[in-house]
C-alpha cells in the first residue's frame, strides 16, 4: 500500500523528469550524430561576429582582483546584516535590548575592522606592486629586473630570520 | 582511626621530588656554582624529611589499639575494569612502617655518606638520581596496599639496582655484573608473578565470599589477609604452590641459594650502593614479602620446610665461600648472603617477626660494615684487596673502632644487636616443628646448620677485621710487583681528576722498574685512570666527617639496637600482637644434645669463632693465603671459585641458551614460522599496491572515487530501507530519549527550537 | 510594536570558544604591530591563551552528571563529551603551536599569521564538537576547513603545498555540499536541525519521513566521513598530509579529526534508532577504512604519507568504537572514543613534531632516506619517536595499547566480533610500516647523505616530552581519565 501511495504521489513528477532527460539527451545526441560538420577557421574562432580575438584567454592577471572581491563580499555581508538590525533598532524602545544588540553588533563590526586593518597592513589592496609584492612578505628574494614576474614561485626560498 | 595518615604520600613523594630535582636540575645546580655540596644536600634532604614524617606516622600508629593498626590510605583508582579493581593505596601498619623507617633512616645516613664518598665523581647527580629513585621505588614496594604496587616497587628497585651496579658502565665487567643481576632476578620475578596470578585466581574465584568492602580488590592486602585462611583451607596443594612460587621470587631478590650468584657481582657498584641496596634494604624485600603474606606460608609446612632448608644451606654455603675471598667487599657480600639465609631459617620456622628482627639488626651492622669498608677503600686509593691492608687501626681510628663494633655485632658477641636476633632465630628454629615434611622436622636440622654457620660467621669476620686493621705489618708497602696490577675490582672509573692520561705517555721504565711497550700500556686501561696508586709511599687518611658521622650513628645502633628491640618482646608485640598469627610457637628449645642451653651454644659459636679467627690471623696474613694464589690450600681455592657453582650456572645458561636459540631458529623459526609470515606480508604489500594505484594524484580521480563511494553508500542505505519500506519505528535497540548513557533527560537552560 | 526577546546566555558555556577566537584576533593584532622581527610574542601569547581556554573548559567538568545543559536556543550543548572533545582540540592546538615556530623558521616561512589562523581553526573544531545543532556542526566544519585550506597552502614557494591546499579545497567543497544537502533532508524529514528532536522524530515518523531521514543521514555521513577520512572518502588525506607544512599536518591529523569524529559520534548516536538500516553500510566502511589505510601504507616511501594512511586506519579503529557505542548505548559510553582520541592526538602530533626535524635551512625532504640518522642528530626526538610508534602500533604500556584494547573490548561486548578481528589483524599489519619509519631514523647508509646538524629547539623538545609523558600518563592513569571522560 505504501508503495502504491508513493507512486501515486510522486509518479507523475518522476515521469516528467524521465521524459525531460530522455528528450534532452536525444536531441543533443541526434543533432551531434546527424548534423553536418563543416569546420572553417571563421566558424572555429571564438567570436563568430567577426571580432578577432587578441591573446590567450588563459592569461594571468593580478591576484588582487580576487582579494578585492573577497573583501568586498565580506563587507557586503556585513551590510546585509546591518540593514535588518538597524530596522529593528530604530523602532525599539526597550533599553536593555538596545544596549545588548548595539554591543553585540559593535563587537561584530570590530572584528571586521580588525580584519580590514590587517588587509591594509599587508598591502592586499595596495595596487602599487613595488610595495605590495614585497619579497620579504612572500618569503622570497627580490627578482632581478622584473618585479611582477609571474614566475616568482620557482625561485629558491631564502629565510627571513633563522 | 584518626591521624594525618595522608602524609604517607609525602613520604613517597619526597624521594620522587628529589629524583626529579637531581635528574632535571642536577647538572645545572652543580654547574651553576652551587657545586656538588648543594646537589648533595638536595639529595639527602628529601630522604631525611621522609624519615621524619615516617617517625611521626609511626607514633600516630602506635597510639591506636593493637588490632586497629592497619590503615589504608586511598589515592585514586588506578586500574578499574569489570571484575578487577586495583586502587592506588598505601597500607600503614607496623610492618610497613618499620620497613619505611629502615629505608629512610638508613637511607638518609647512606646518602649523607655518599655525598662524601662520591665527591670526586663526575656523574655526581646521576648517582643521586638513581639513589633517590631507588628509595622511592623501595617505599612503594613496602607501602603499597596491593601486590600490583608491590610488584611495581619490586621491579623499580631491580631497575635501580641494575643502573647502580653498572654505574661505572665504561668498564665492561661492571656492565656484565649489572646484566647478571638483572637476568638472574628475572627468574625470581617469574616465580613471583606466577605466585601472584595463582593467588589472584583463588581470590577471584571466590569473589562472592570476600565480604563487604572487597569491591573486586583481589590483590589488596586488606582483602587478602582476612580471607586467605578460610579460602585456602582444604587446598594444601594450592597453598604450597603459591607459597613456593612466591618464595622463588624472594630467592631472586634476597639472593638465596640457587639464585644468589648475582649479589657478589653486584659489588661492582659504588660502595654506598652496596650498603644501601645490596645489604640493608632491597635484598630484604623477600623477607618483607614473606612477612606480608605470612598466613600463606604458615598454612604450608612443606613450603616452610623448603624455605628453612634453603635458608640454612645458603647461610652455610656463603659462609664457606667467604673464606676464599680477598676482596673486602666480596667478603661482606657473601656475609650478606649468609645472613639473609639466617632470616629465611627464621621465617621457615614460622617466626616471622624474628626474620624482621634480623632484617633490622642486619641493616644496622651490615650498613655499618659496608660503609666502613668504603671508608677503608677510600683511604687505600680504591684498592679493595685485604692482602694489601694491615695495621690500619693506626691511620683510621674512627673507621676501625666503629667497624669493630659492627664486627662484634655480626659475630654475635653478647649484648650487641646481632646476638639477640641470632639467638632468637636459632631458638625458634630448634624449638618448633612447623617446618616439617612427613614428620621429619627439617626446621630443627636447619637450626643446627645455622648454628654452625654462626660459628663460621664469627670466624671469617674475625679474619676480615684482623687482616684489615691489625696484624704486625703495613702490607701495602710490601706488595710484590707481580701482584700489583691483577686486581680488577677498582672502584674509581670516571673520576674527573685532571691528569688522567699523563702516565700513558711515559716511555721507559715505570716507577717499579718495569718497562712497558705501548701495546702493553694500551692493554692496561685501568692504570692510567688511577688518581694515585697504592704503593709503598701511600699514607692513609681518616675520612671526612660526612663519612664518619653515619658510621658513628650506625655503630651506636648496632650496639644497642638489639637490646632495645628485644626487651620485653617490644618488636614481637609491635609486629604481631596476640592472635595475629596462626601458629603457636615455642621461644626456647627444651633439650638440646649435650645438655647445654641454647645460650651456651650460641656463646660457644660466637666466642669460639672469634677465638679461632684470632689464632689464625692475629699476626696478619699467613703465606698460605698470600698474594701468590698457587700456594693456597685446595679448600680455599674452591671457596674462591664458589665451589664451581657460578661457572657452572653461567656456562649452562649462556652456552645452553645459545644452543637452544640456534636450534629454535634453524628448526622452528626459519621453517615453520617464517614461510607463512613472509608470504602473508608479501600478500598484504601486493594488495596495498593494487589499491594504492588508485592514488593517482589527480583531483578528478579522487572525486570520482568519492562519488563511487557516495553511490554505494546511498545505494546500500536505499536497499536496506526498501526491504521493509522504512516501516520500522524502533530499530532493534531502543535509544532512550534524552541522550546517551548515564545522562538524565535533556535539560535545556532555555527554550527549544 | 515589535517586542524583541533577549535570550539569556550562559557565558561560561561558550567562554572557551570565545576565548580562543579572541586569542586569534589579538594574536593577529600583535602580528600587525610587531612586523617581521620575530614571532616569539605571538607564540607566547597564543600558548598562554590556549592554556587559559583549557582551564576554562576544565572548570566546567561536573563529575556528578553527564549531561549539563544547552544554551543559545540549543545551539551549544554542554555535556561530558563536548567538554572532553573541546579539551582535546585545545590540547592539539597547543601542542601544534608549541613546536611550530622552530619549524617555520627552518622552513623559511615564519609568517605570524599562522598562529591566529590555527586558533580560528581550533575554534571551528570546538564549535563543532559542542553542539547538537546540525547547522552549528556545518558552521564549525567550515570555519575549521577554510582555515586549514589557508594553512595547507602556507608554504607558498612549494608546489606541493599549493597543490595540497587546492586539492583539499576542491574536495572539501565537494564534501561540504553533501553535508549541507543531507542537513536539508534531515530537516525535511523531521522539521528540526537539532539532533535530539531528530532522534525523537523517528519514533513518530512514517515511512516517507523515514526515507528522508535515512537519505539525509547518508549524505551527512559522506560529508563527515570525508573530514574524518573514512574510506572511500579518504583519497585526499595522504596528498594533503604530505604537501601541507608538517606542523599544519599535525593539527589537521589531530584537531580536525577530533572535530569530525565527535560530530560523527553525535550524528550516529542520534540516529541509533534507525541503525538497522545503516549499520551494515557503516560496518563495511569501518572494515574498509581499517584495511585500506594499512595496506596502502605498506608500500609508501614517504614518512608523512605513511602517517597519513595510518591516520586513515586509526579513523577506522575509532569508527569501530562509535559503532559499538551505538549498538549498545546503555552499556558502552563515549569514554572509549574520548580516550582513543586523546592518545591518538598525543602520538600523532608527537610523531609529526619529530618529523619537522627533517626541515633545515629552507629545504625539507620527508622520504625515508631523508630522515636517516635522526638518532645521531637529535636523540631525544628519535627516542620519543620510539614511544610514539610503539603507541601507534599499540604496544603496552602505552596509551595506544589501552585505547585499542578498550575498542576491542567494546566491539566484543557489542557483538561486533568481526570488526574486533579486523582491528587486531590490522594492528599486526601496521607494525611493519611503523617499524620502517623507526628503522630509517636509526639506520645510516654508508653512502646516504643526511642532514648532519640538528634543528632541535626548546619548543620541539617540550612538545616531544609532553606527548611522551602524556602517552605514558594516560596509560597509567587510565581509570581516573575514564571517569573524567564519562560514565559507562
Amino acid at each position: 500500500m505504501q508503495t502504491e501511495q508513493f507512486w501515486s504521489t510522486y509518479g507523475g513528477i518522476l515521469l516528467l523528469v524521465g521524459v525531460a532527460a530522455v528528450l534532452c539527451g536525444a536531441m543533443v545526441t541526434l543533432s551531434w550524430v546527424l548534423g553536418p560538420k563543416k569546420l572553417t577557421p571563421y566558424k572555429a574562432s571564438p567570436y563568430e561576429c567577426g571580432v578577432a580575438p587578441v591573446g590567450d584567454a588563459k592569461e594571468r592577471f593580478p591576484i588582487k582582483f580576487y582579494l578585492v572581491a573577497i573583501v568586498f563580499i565580506l563587507f557586503d555581508i556585513e551590510v546585509v546584516f546591518l540593514w535588518p538590525w538597524m530596522t529593528v533598532f530604530k523602532n525599539s524602545t526597550d533599553l536593555q535590548f538596545m544596549i545588548t544588540s548595539f554591543t553585540s553588533f559593535a563587537l561584530y563590526m570590530l572584528t571586521f575592522i580588525v580584519g580590514y586593518v590587517y588587509v591594509i597592513r599587508v598591502g592586499a589592496i595596495d595596487w602599487d606592486e613595488t610595495t605590495s609584492l614585497e619579497p620579504a612578505k612572500l618569503g622570497l628574494e627580490p627578482v632581478e629586473g622584473d618585479s611582477n614576474s609571474p614566475e616568482v614561485s620557482s625561485l629558491p626560498a631564502v629565510g627571513v630570520t633563522a | 582511626m584518626t591521624g594525618n595518615f595522608g602524609l604517607i604520600w609525602l613520604v613517597i613523594g619526597m624521594p620522587i621530588l628529589g629524583f626529579l630535582v637531581q635528574s632535571l636540575l642536577g647538572k645545572r645546580i652543580v654547574g651553576n656554582g652551587g657545586g656538588k655540596r648543594v646537589a648533595g644536600a638536595l639529595a639527602v634532604l628529601p630522604i631525611a624529611v621522609s624519615f621524619a614524617i615516617g617517625v611521626y606516622l609511626t607514633m600516630q600508629l602506635a597510639q591506636a589499639a593493637p588490632d586497629q593498626r592497619y590503615v589504608v590510605v586511598h589515592a585514586f583508582d588506578w586500574i578499574k575494569i569489570a571484575g578487577l579493581n586495583i586502587p592506588f593505596e598505601a597500607a600503614i601498619d607496623p610492618l610497613s612502617m618499620m620497613m619505611t623507617l629502615i629505608i629512610t633512616g638508613i637511607g638518609s645516613l647512606i646518602h649523607l655518606y655518599a655525598t662524601g664518598y662520591m665527591s670526586e665523581e663526575k656523574d655526581y647527580t646521576r648517582f643521586f638520581t638513581y639513589l633517590n629513585l631507588f628509595i622511592a621505588a623501595m617505599l612503594i614496594l613496602v607501602l603499597g596496599n596491593n601486590l600490583a604496587l608491590m610488584f611495581i616497587g619490586w621491579e623499580g628497585v631491580g631497575l635501580c639496582s641494575y643502573l647502580l651496579i653498572g654505574f661505572w658502565y665504561k668498564d665492561v665487567n661492571n656492565s656484565k655484573a649489572a646484566n647478571k643481576a638483572f637476568i638472574v632476578n628475572r627468574i625470581g620475578d617469574w616465580g613471583l608473578t606466577l605466585g601472584m596470578f595463582l593467588l589472584f585466581v583463588v581470590m577471584a574465584a571466590n569473589a562472592d565470599k570476600l565480604g563487604a568492602g572487597a569491591d573486586n580488590r583481589f590483590l589488596s592486602y586488606d582483602v587478602i589477609l582476612p580471607n586467605v585462611v578460610t579460602l585456602l583451607k582444604g587446598m594444601p596443594g594450592v597453598t604450597t604452590a603459591i607459597a613456593l612460587l612466591l618464595f622463588v621470587g624472594a630467592c631472586g631478590k634476597s639472593a638465596q641459594f640457587p639464585l644468589y650468584l648475582w649479589l657478589p657481582d653486584a659489588m661492582a657498584g659504588p660502595t654506598p650502593v652496596s650498603a644501601l641496596i645490596h645489604a640493608a634494604t632491597m635484598v630484604t624485600s623477600g623477607v618483607f614479602m614473606l612477612n606480608r603474606l605470612h598466613f600463606i606460608f604458615e598454612m604450608s609446612p612443606v613450603a616452610s620446610a623448603v624455605i628453612a632448608c634453603v635458608g640454612a644451606f645458603t647461610a652455610l654455603f656463603a659462609a664457606l665461600i667467604a673464606f676464599g675471598q680477598t676482596d673486602i667487599k666480596k667478603v661482606l657480600a657473601y656475609s650478606t648472603v649468609s645472613q639473609l639465609g639466617f632470616m629465611f631459617v627464621a621465617c621457615g620456622a614460622g617466626a616471622y617477626w624474628v626474620g624482621m628482627f634480623h632484617v633490622t639488626t642486619h641493616a644496622f651492622f651490615k650498613a655499618l660494615l659496608f660503609l666502613g669498608s668504603g671508608a677503608v677503600i677510600h683511604a687505600m686509593a680504591h684498592n679493595q684487596d685485604m692482602r694489601n691492608y694491615g695495621k690500619l687501626a693506626k691511620y683510621l681510628p674512627i673507621t676501625c673502632w666503629t667497624m669493630f663494633i659492627g664486627y662484634l655485632a655480626i659475630a654475635g658477641f653478647p649484648f650487641l644487636a646481632g646476638f639477640y636476633s641470632k639467638e632468637a632465630i636459632l631458638g625458634y628454629a630448634l624449638a618448633n616443628d612447623h617446618a616439617s615434611i612427613d614428620g621429619v622436622n627439617l626446621g630443627y636440622y636447619a637450626g643446627m646448620v645455622a648454628l654452625f654457620a654462626a660459628l663460621l660467621t664469627a670466624f671469617y669476620m674475625t679474619r676480615m677485621t684482623l687482616l684489615t686493621f691489625f696484624g704486625n705489618q703495613e702490607r701495602w708497602r710490601l706488595i710484590p710487583a707481580a701482584a700489583h696490577h691483577d686486581d680488577h675490582a677498582h672502584d674509581d672509573h670516571g673520576h674527573d681528576h685532571g691528569h688522567a692520561h699523563h702516565e700513558g705517555h711515559d716511555h721507559g721504565p715505570d716507577k717499579h722498574g718495569f718497562f712497558y711497550t705501548d701495546e702493553e700500556l694500551a692493554a692496561m686501561p685501568h692504570e692510567h685512570e688511577h688518581h694515585h696508586d697504592l704503593d709503598e709511599t701511600h699514607k692513609p687518611h681518616e675520612v671526612p666527617p660526612s663519612m664518619w658521622f653515619p658510621l658513628v650513628v650506625l655503630a651506636i645502633l648496632s650496639a644497642v639496637g638489639g637490646f632495645v628491640l628485644a626487651n620485653n618482646g617490644l618488636l614481637e608485640h609491635w609486629l604481631y600482637p596476640e592472635g595475629t598469627t596462626l601458629l603457636k610457637l615455642e621461644e626456647h628449645p627444651h633439650h638440646l644434645p649435650g645438655g647445654l642451653s641454647l645460650m651456651g651454644y650460641s656463646l660457644i659459636a660466637a666466642l669460639g669463632g672469634i677465638l679461632i679467627g684470632a689464632i689464625f690471623y692475629i699476626k696478619g696474613l699467613s703465606a698460605k693465603e698470600g698474594w701468590d694464589e698457587s700456594k693456597w690450600n685446595p679448600f680455599r681455592k674452591l671457596a674462591r671459585d664458589q665451589f664451581g657453582y657460578d661457572a657452572l650456572m653461567v656456562n649452562a645458561a649462556v652456552q645452553g641458551g645459545d644452543d637452544l636459540g640456534l636450534a629454535l631458529w634453524k628448526g622452528a623459526d626459519a621453517k615453520l614460522v617464517d614461510g607463512p609470515v613472509n608470504g602473508s606480508g608479501w600478500f598484504a604489500g601486493a594488495l596495498g599496491k593494487i589499491i594504492g594505484s588508485l592514488q593517482t594524484g589527480f583531483v578528478r580521480m579522487y572525486a570520482l572515487v568519492m562519488l563511487v563511494g557516495v553511490v554505494l553508500l546511498l545505494g546500500a542505505l536505499g536497499y536496506a530501507i526498501s526491504r521493509d519500506g522504512g516501516k520500522s519505528v524502533t530499530g532493534y535497540k531502543v535509544m532512550p530519549p534524552g541522550g546517551p548513557v548515564g545522562g538524565p533527560a535533556v535539560t535545556r537552560s532555555q527554550g527549544g527550537n | 510594536m515589535y517586542k524583541p526577546v533577549i535570550l539569556p546566555i550562559d557565558w561560561s558555556m561558550i567562554a572557551p570558544v570565545v576565548l580562543v577566537a579572541m586569542v586569534g584576533i589579538i594574536a593577529l593584532c600583535i602580528e600587525m604591530a610587531r612586523p617581521k622581527k620575530n614571532n616569539n610574542l605571538i607564540v607566547g601569547f597564543t600558548l598562554a591563551g590556549l592554556a587559559v581556554a583549557a582551564i576554562a573548559i576544565l572548570v566546567q567538568f561536573d563529575m556528578d552528571s553527564y549531561r549539563i545543559g544547552e544554551t543559545l536556543s540549543g545551539m551549544v550543548t554542554r555535556d561530558r563529551f563536548s567538554l572532553t572533545m573541546q579539551l582535546l582540540v585545545v590540547i592539539s592546538a597547543f601542542l601544534s603551536v608549541l613546536f611550530s615556530e622552530g619549524y617555520l623558521r627552518e622552513k623559511r616561512i615564519p609568517f605570524g599569521e599562522f598562529y591566529p589562523i590555527l586558533c580560528w581553526s581550533a575554534v571551528g573544531a570546538m564549535v563543532m564538537v559542542a553542539t547538537q545543532n546540525l547547522l552549528m556542526i556545518f558552521l564549525g566544519l567550515e570555519v575549521l576547513s577554510i582555515s586549514l585550506y589557508v594553512l595547507a597552502g602556507m608554504s607558498r614557494s612549494e608546489n606541493k603545498s599549493e597543490e595540497s591546499a587546492l586539492k583539499y579545497l576542491l574536495l572539501g567543497a565537494f564534501a561540504s555540499g553533501f553535508l549541507l544537502y543531507g542537513i536539508a533532508f534531515l530537516y525535511g524529514g523531521s522539521g528540526s536541525i537539532h539532533l535530539d528532536t531528530i532522534r525523537q522524530s523517528w519514533a513518530v515518523g512514517n515511512s516517507g519521513s523515514h526515507m528522508l531521514l535515512l537519505f539525509g543521514l547518508g549524505l551527512v555521513l559522506i560529508g563527515l566521513g570525508f573530514k574524518s577520512s573514512l574510506v572511500p572518502f579518504h583519497m585526499w588525506t595522504p596528498d594533503v598530509y604530505q604537501g601541507a607544512p608538517t606542523n599544519v599536518t599535525a593539527f589537521m591529523a589531530a584537531g580536525s579529526k577530533i572535530g569530525a569524529i565527535a560530530a560523527l559520534w553525535r550524528v550516529l548516536d542520534a540516529m541509533g534508532m534507525m541503525q538497522q538500516y545503516w549499520m551494515p553500510a557503516m560496518f563495511w566502511i569501518a572494515i574498509l577504512t581499517m584495511t585500506v589505510g594499512n595496506l596502502i601504507a605498506l608500500g609508501q616511501k614517504d614518512v608523512k604519507r605513511v602517517l597519513g594512511y595510518s591516520s586513515i586506519a586509526h579513523a577506522g579503529y575509532i569508527l569501530v568504537g562509535i559503532l559499538a557505542h551505538v549498538r549498545e548505548p546503555m552499556k558502552i559510553g563515549s569514554d572509549t572514543v574520548s580516550y582513543y582520541l586523546l592518545s591518538y592526538a598525543l602520538m600523532t602530533i608527537g610523531a609529526f613534531a619529530v618529523i619537522t626535524l627533517s626541515a633545515r635551512a629552507g629545504k625539507e625532504g620527508t622520504k625515508f632516506g631523508d630522515v636517516q640518522g635522526l638518532w645521531h642528530r637529535a636523540p631525544l626526538a628519535a627516542g620519543s619517536l620510539i614511544v610514539f610508534m610503539a603507541s601507534l602500533i599499540g604496544i603496552p604500556p602505552t596509551s595506544g595499547f589501552i585505547g585499542k584494547l578498550l575498542i576491542f573490548k567494546d566491539a566484543m561486548a557489542a557483538d561486533l566480533a568481526p570488526l574486533a578481528f579486523v582491528l587486531a589483524v590490522n594492528s599486526i599489519i601496521s607494525v611493519y610500516y611503523y617499524l620502517g619509519i623507526l628503522r630509517s631514523m636509526f639506520v645510516v647508509d654508508e653512502e646516504g647523505e643526511y642532514v648532519r646538524n640538528s634543528a632541535m629547539n626548546n619548543g620541539l623538545k617540550s612538545a616531544c616530552v609532553i606527548c611522551m609523558v602524556g602517552i605514558f600518563g594516560a596509560a597509567i592513569f587510565f581509570s581516573p581519565l575514564m571517569q573524567l571522560f564519562g560514565t559507562r
